[in-house]
């Protein structure tokens, strides 16, 4: 079932993807070698209680932290832990959100530590560059599999490949609502984007192939060839005004 | 022979994949339907004949759990969950 929101609604999701936002800048600033993704999901999570929000990851079907902290080969749902160290070359991508009055914000990043390799540092402008291709002229009377067509068109134009298990979602009083948003797809089909509707747009891209792998811990997801993936992702609003990104 | 159910692992005794195992997503009169999240996927598992596999005792309990009530489960869990399995 779609939830639409009011103009109303609508504010009060701004207000937690504000928080949200302000979580990923302050966990940027803190990205440094030798610092430990624990210690980066505690200064995001004492950010957004500061803020009168609620981490709204933390214990999401049982995740341990406020952020996912995924580093290189890890796709998504990395586990913060205290002896995962972050290393000069290494690409980690943060996924957190915030929860305030009752509405949910969402959004990931893929940052760099320190000094990257090209290669790297391409699979997180192309994947950064698909989440736009993606809302590119969204508009209302449109369809789902719009954004993920262009998505995947895009990213597949550079050799790499789209995550398929997991998908953008639309969120609102619930961090995961309906309708399932993939980044793969064709135009066309999928749900009708109607006034209101608010999703999480979120690529997973891979440097390699798009088989994923989960760990023993069942959260920590990676690229069977171990090679880099990457993620951006933002919360959208799309209104009879067009498209409203939240969370930048 | 063990009892095959939805989510048990099994190992095929006859054909192309001899040997492969397998996570049991559907049990039909004398067939069953197979996946391994790795080329055999949810969406077009594999159809074999009851006599042709071998039934281990062991289930993958989350995955039973999910299959019978219709929730969604990952290729990846799948893959995952053999891997763990083999690894034993």
């Amino acid at each position: 079932m779609i939830y639409l929101k009011t103009k109303r609604e609508i504010e009060l999701i701004k207000e937690a993807c504000r928080i949200t936002k302000g979580m990923l800048d302050i966990v940027e600033k803190n990205i440094r070698p030798g610092i430990s993704t624990l210690e980066l999901d505690q200064i995001a999570e004492d950010y957004c209680r500061s803020q009168g929000a609620i981490p709204n990851f933390k214990n999401y079907g049982g995740f341990p932290g406020s952020i996912c902290a995924s580093i290189d080969d890890v796709v998504v749902h990395g586990i913060p832990r205290a002896d995962i160290i972050l290393k000069e070359g290494q690409i980690i991508s943060i996924d957190c959100g915030a929860m305030i009055h009752g509405y949910n914000g969402d959004a990931a990043r893929t940052f760099a530590v320190g000094k990257i390799s090209p290669e790297k540092q391409k699979l997180i402008d192309v994947t950064k560059q698909s989440f736009f291709e993606g809302i590119n002229g969204l508009k209302v009377g449109d369809r789902i599999g719009d954004i993920g067509e262009r998505v995947q068109k895009y990213a597949e134009k550079f050799g790499y490949s789209v995550v398929r298990e997991m998908v953008g979602h639309g969120i609102g009083k619930h961090l995961h609502e309906d309708p399932e948003v993939p980044n793969y797809g064709h135009k066309g089909f999928g749900p009708e984007i109607k006034n209101g509707l608010v999703i999480a747009v979120e690529p997973m891209i891979n440097m390699g192939r798009k088989e994923i792998e989960i760990d023993d811990d069942e959260w920590t997801t990676r690229t069977r060839d171990g090679k880099p993936s990457a993620h951006y992702e933002n919360t959208i609003a799309i209104t009879e005004d067009g498209v409203e990104i939240l969370t930048i | 022979m063990n009892t095959i159910q939805i989510g048990s692992f099994v190992k095929s005794k006859q054909g192309r994949d001899k040997d492969n195992i397998y996570i049991v997503k559907n049990v039909f009169d004398k067939k069953v339907e197979l996946v391994d999240g790795n080329g055999k996927i949810i969406s077009k598992p594999k159809i074999k004949n009851i006599k042709h596999i071998e039934v281990f005792d062991e289930i993958a309990e989350k995955i039973s759990v999910k299959f019978k009530a219709k929730e969604n489960v990952y290729d990846a869990e799948i893959y995952s969950a053999i891997r763990k399995f083999k690894n034993k």
